[in-house]
């Protein structure tokens, strides 16, 4: 069966394996431009320490930024390379044969339809696990200048190519593929629902799952103190609520203080909408009662948040394949 | 006499449509069996589940001795082809040999060669590339090499030329020879096969309508040949298969070995294909219209 698979898989096998290659290219190519941005950035905010300036403004303020386009452009397709793998190789593995009606070839051998399962699903499952892998540790170093200078691995977009994760995804695609097939038996169908299944499933997670895994931490402080949590955090949201409670609308282009607009704030405070240095005593006192809030997960659980994330969509593709085992083996070939 | 393959009852529905209803047939060990029926009479259903790949919706099989099943022991013992002939397009007769090889237990690889050689099938060309005839014997000959003791094969011959036709049945009754194989092959002509095979199954309408030896079948049935009279007389003591009239004349086909007493009927024996055809003709046209343009031919 593992030669079958092979002679089957070999001409898709080069094609991904060079399609795999060429993206460790770009990404060696753009992560060395990264590298020797970032070091231009260190060496420059280190002769700037000097005239005072912090890291915050040596990056944004001094106006380096690092990989600009280039990232966005590379991260999109890293987000998206594990779904082929589930498109190219997932989807036609039982829909192909279904197709031709090799599947009254193939279950006649000597093998039973589960052997048959196991070992082909199998070895795609390792193929798309050693292709996410690979790529994952390859964006995990492409990643790092960024990463460190702007401390947002954590956020979605940029946890979602590195280290674990994007195995457990091109695990999942593969699954997806699978099951899509099995039931649809047609390849092209099947190649659709995959993609379509593919997207909501991240999106979904990404969206309305991950922000839930671990209960966000709130911290709640009066509005004229700043508070930024430590390290690579993700944001979930953050605003102001005045003395009755209530939450306060956003800045939204009219002239704001400590992120709301200066209209929303007691009349003591309107010197605040002038130049710098509007603040004053009486301002102080009246804004006391006013809250921000900044509601985040903690740098602390980014492994935490790995581990959960990979376990989520492994155990979907776990569903998946059951899901694949129990049609192909009950359902008439 | 070994039973190798008996079902009881067997049905078979896909959601509204019946394909197979109250299925009895026994086929003795060492047979090869024509399956004749109509397209639509449910053929391949009935050779889909014997070969386990589809599940009865009702009633019992017993093949080989168990009812069909995923397991390594029974797909040993059964061949099966399908209609389509279903071979990897992009594979090679050299590489599907090498799949039954490694999926097989028991396979007879030289078996295979020695075939191809000796039909000039090259061995070295893709399966997609291959003649109709050609694929259908690479198909046969990799069913075979399995060495199967039942080898259920659906409309084989449907898609070959007569010559082609011809090579492919002596193939597999050459194979027959040897080990005593059951075969089950289905078409909808019985002529194709009538050199070969020796017992019958009938389908039509979903339904089994004759099945048995066909030299018993044949002993069993007898045309008789008299003047346009009332057929109640011989209704009582035989099975009238088919009742023709023109005019002056009526035509029946009768089952039972019972003797014919009135003189007025010429009696004589039946030809295989012509019983055929009466059964599947009985069925497929309503019973007020037996007065056929087959009868106006005679």
């Amino acid at each position: 069966m593992t030669w079958l698979t092979w002679r089957q898989y070999r001409a898709q096998f080069a094609v991904g394996t060079a399609l795999l290659a060429a993206l460790c290219l770009l990404l060696v190519l753009t992560g060395l431009q990264l590298v020797s941005q970032y070091h231009t950035i260190i060496t420059e905010c280190a002769s700037a320490a000097g005239n005072g300036q912090n890291r915050v403004n040596c990056s944004t303020g001094g106006g380096l930024f690092v990989g600009g386009p280039t990232v966005g452009f590379v991260s999109l397709i890293v987000l998206a390379t594990p779904v082929l793998a589930g498109l190219f190789l997932g989807a036609p593995m039982a829909a192909a044969e279904f197709e031709a009606g090799t599947t009254q070839f193939a279950w006649m051998q000597g093998i039973t339809r589960a052997r048959w399962l196991a070992v082909k699903a199998g070895w795609l499952l390792l193929a798309a696990a050693l292709w996410g892998g690979v790529l994952a540790a390859l964006t995990t170093w492409w990643a790092s200048p960024t990463n460190a200078e702007h401390g947002s691995e954590f956020y979605p977009g940029r946890f979602d190519v590195l280290y674990l994760v994007p195995v457990a995804y091109a695990v999942f695609a593969m699954a997806l593929g699978i099951c899509a097939g099995a039931l649809i038996r047609r390849t092209v169908p099947a190649m659709a629902v995959t993609l379509g299944g593919f997207i909501a499933a991240r999106v979904a997670v990404t969206l309305w799952v991950r922000p839930h895994y671990l209960g966000a931490v709130t911290v709640t402080r009066n509005l004229t103190a700043l508070f930024q949590p430590s390290g690579s955090f993700w944001l979930i949201h953050q605003g102001a609520r005045n003395p009755a409670g209530q939450l306060m609308a956003g800045a939204q282009g009219q002239p704001a203080a400590f992120g709301v607009p200066v209209s929303s704030l007691p009349r003591a405070c309107a010197g605040l909408a002038g130049p710098p240095g509007g603040m004053t005593s009486s301002c102080r006192a009246a804004l006391t009662g006013f809250r921000s809030f900044v509601t985040y997960q903690p740098a602390s659980r980014f492994w935490a948040f790995q581990g959960i994330e990979t376990g989520v969509f492994v155990i979907l593709a776990a569903i998946l394949l059951t899901v694949t085992a129990v049609t192909l083996i009950r359902r008439d070939a | 006499m070994t039973t190798v393959i008996q079902t009881r009852g067997l049905v078979k529905q896909f959601r509204r449509v019946t394909a197979l209803s109250d299925c009895d047939v026994t086929v003795p060990e060492g047979r090869i069996c024509a399956l004749i029926g109509p397209n639509g009479a449910g053929k391949t259903t009935l050779l889909r589940l014997l070969s386990g790949l589809a599940r009865p919706t009702a009633g019992e099989m017993s093949v080989l001795g168990s009812p069909p099943r995923q397991d390594p022991a029974f797909l040993a013992e059964v061949g099966y082809l399908a209609q389509e002939i279903p071979l990897y397009r992009r594979f090679t007769a050299e590489e599907h040999i090498s799949i039954g090889a490694h999926l097989n237990r028991r396979w007879d690889a030289a078996l295979v060669r020695d075939r191809l050689k000796s039909l000039k099938i090259p061995l070295d060309r893709a399966a997609g590339s291959l003649s109709g005839g050609q694929r259908a014997q690479l198909a046969l000959t990799l069913t075979l090499a399995k060495k199967p003791r039942l080898v259920l094969l659906d409309e084989p011959v449907a898609a070959l030329d007569p010559l082609a036709r011809r090579h492919f049945l002596a193939t597999m009754a050459d194979a027959v020879a040897g080990d005593g194989l059951t075969v089950v092959l289905s078409s909808h002509l019985v002529a194709d096969m009538e050199r070969v095979v020796d017992h019958l199954i009938l389908l039509a309408a979903s339904r089994v309508q004759l099945s048995g030896d066909i030299d018993v079948l044949l002993a069993e049935h007898r045309v008789l040949v008299g003047p346009r009279k009332d057929t109640a007389a011989i209704a009582g003591t035989h099975t009238i298969v088919q009742a023709m009239h023109t005019p002056r004349q009526t035509t029946l086909l009768i089952r039972g070995n019972a003797p014919v007493i009135d003189p007025a009927w010429e009696s004589s024996g039946v030809g295989l294909e012509e019983m055929v055809l009466a059964y599947m003709g009985r069925d497929a046209a309503p019973a007020t219209s037996h007065l056929t343009s087959v009868g106006e031919e005679q």
